[in-house]
């Protein structure tokens, strides 16, 4: 059964296929509200969200690309997470906050909730050097996309993580092509030149 | 290097997995919404124009049937006869207006005897039911004159939009009598009334083939902006409709 057909069974009743989509998409959401938002702690909440929404308006969705459709649904919840953010005066995101959880006080950043200790997923063998080297990967990156504009850093995210095309991208984005391709474009210059500046790109 | 080295940062990123913890309380609130969630079924428009097509009633589509019989007779015995564009125009006029009364009464049968009320409950609203059935019947009656006006045409070696604006004519303006007598008139959908405004517009229509001249390329502005002014009308009529419809006069009217 393809996912046509699940959105169809959904539609005539069956909830059981709403389950099946949240567990389908569950980290493709989330990896991307932890990277957008900047916060882990709130990237959980803003995904909750958006399969919430998905579900409460599911009867008049008409299906075309589900995967694109969460990401939009995420992405305007990430913006107007980050816009509330922005007026409480807060930084968009805490990787000082992180550091400082990680020696002990509770952060709410990536960092803070890829400590090494055994919360790493994904690599339940790996050793805890491997899980601190990831959680540091993810950290850092974190703290370098927060620095770029918010329009850029999500059309980063949805190039280079989920491979989407520019055309995909300004269909999500509801901006043209060139606009996409001057986004990623500007957003992997000003990364790769904070990496080099931090030694990223060395490791 | 420096960009592979950036790839292959972006690649580690995107293996990255939320905390089994925490998703799992995640997912039981999710799973909590999704048990407490009722569907409601909203049809697809195809699916919509497929229900409203059930209830629409047959004596309707029987009436269509014998309109377009009698337009493809007349255009068979005309064609026959080598009759001139008058008097094409002349008995195609009246029937076009006939097809007028009749799609407008299809219309207004959702104002008989008080189910109006009933109907603004259900699960597509009256407003939409409207739109459908409006869609559905004026859009056939549109068909068939377009077709009929393309006979003409060709037995006639006359332009075919020309004949259309003829045809159109008549049509409009019947839309808009029985559209009047339906929406503002109480009784205005009984089937004597419907009757008494079938003949008049049929006079009404036929009335120009008295005057052949006015068939004539001089006058077809004069044709041109009446089918205008008939469409803008009507169109007034439908939006005054929807909102009565809305505010629910026509509710209590019915």
């Amino acid at each position: 059964m393809d996912e046509r057909q699940w959105i169809h069974a959904i539609q005539k009743g069956d909830k059981q296929y709403l389950k099946d989509i949240v567990e389908k998409y569950y980290d493709d959401i989330f990896r991307f509200c932890a990277f957008q938002s900047g916060s882990g702690e709130d990237a959980y909440d803003l995904a909750q969200e958006t399969f919430l929404k998905f579900i409460r308006y599911v009867e008049g969705y008409r299906y075309r690309n589900l995967k694109g459709y969460l990401l939009t649904v995420a992405m305007n919840l990430c913006r107007d997470y980050l816009t509330e953010k922005g007026k409480r005066g807060e930084r968009e995101i805490s990787y000082d906050q992180s550091v400082s959880g990680e020696n002990g006080s509770e952060g709410d950043s990536l960092w803070e909730i890829y400590r090494p200790h055994e919360r790493f997923s994904g690599a339940e063998e790996a050793s805890p050097e491997a899980k601190s080297v990831e959680s540091d990967v993810y950290g850092r990156l974190t703290k370098l996309l927060s620095e770029l504009p918010q329009i850029q850093r999500e059309a980063l995210i949805l190039h280079y993580m989920y491979d989407m095309k520019y055309r995909e991208i300004a269909k999500l984005t509801g901006v043209t092509v060139s606009t996409v391709k001057s986004r990623v474009k500007q957003g992997t210059e000003k990364l790769r030149g904070r990496m080099e500046k931090e030694d990223f790109l060395d490791g | 290097m420096v960009r592979k080295r950036q790839e292959k940062i972006w690649e580690r990123a995107a293996g990255m997995k939320p905390d089994p913890q925490k998703k799992k309380k995640s997912l039981a609130c999710i799973e909590e919404v999704i048990a407490d969630k009722k569907i409601h079924n909203i049809p697809s428009p195809a699916e919509l124009i497929h229900i409203q097509l059930q209830y629409i009633s047959p004596v309707f589509w029987l009436l269509q049937g014998g309109m377009l019989l009698l337009l493809l007779l007349l255009l068979y015995q005309m064609a026959r006869m080598g009759v001139e564009l008058a008097d094409y125009l002349w008995w195609s006029s009246i029937v076009a207006a006939w097809m007028g009364i009749l799609a407008n009464g299809a219309v207004g049968r959702y104002f008989s005897h008080g189910m109006a009320e009933l109907e603004q409950s259900c699960c597509i609203n009256l407003s939409q039911m409207w739109t459908i059935r409006m869609i559905l019947t004026i859009g056939v009656d549109i068909c068939i004159l377009t077709l009929f006006s393309g006979g003409v045409a060709m037995c006639t070696n006359t332009f075919f939009g020309r004949i259309a604006v003829y045809l159109l004519v008549p049509f409009v303006l019947s839309n808009i009598c029985c559209l009047l007598a339906v929406s503002a008139l109480r009784g205005g959908r009984s089937r004597y009334t419907l009757m008494v405004l079938a003949v008049l517009a049929g006079l009404t229509a036929a009335a120009p083939s008295l005057f052949p001249e006015i068939y004539g390329t001089a006058y077809l502005w004069v044709w041109l902006c009446m089918l205008v002014l008939g469409i803008i009308v009507f169109a007034a009529q439908i939006k005054n409709c929807y909102g009565r419809m809305i505010r629910g006069e026509m509710i209590c009217w019915n």
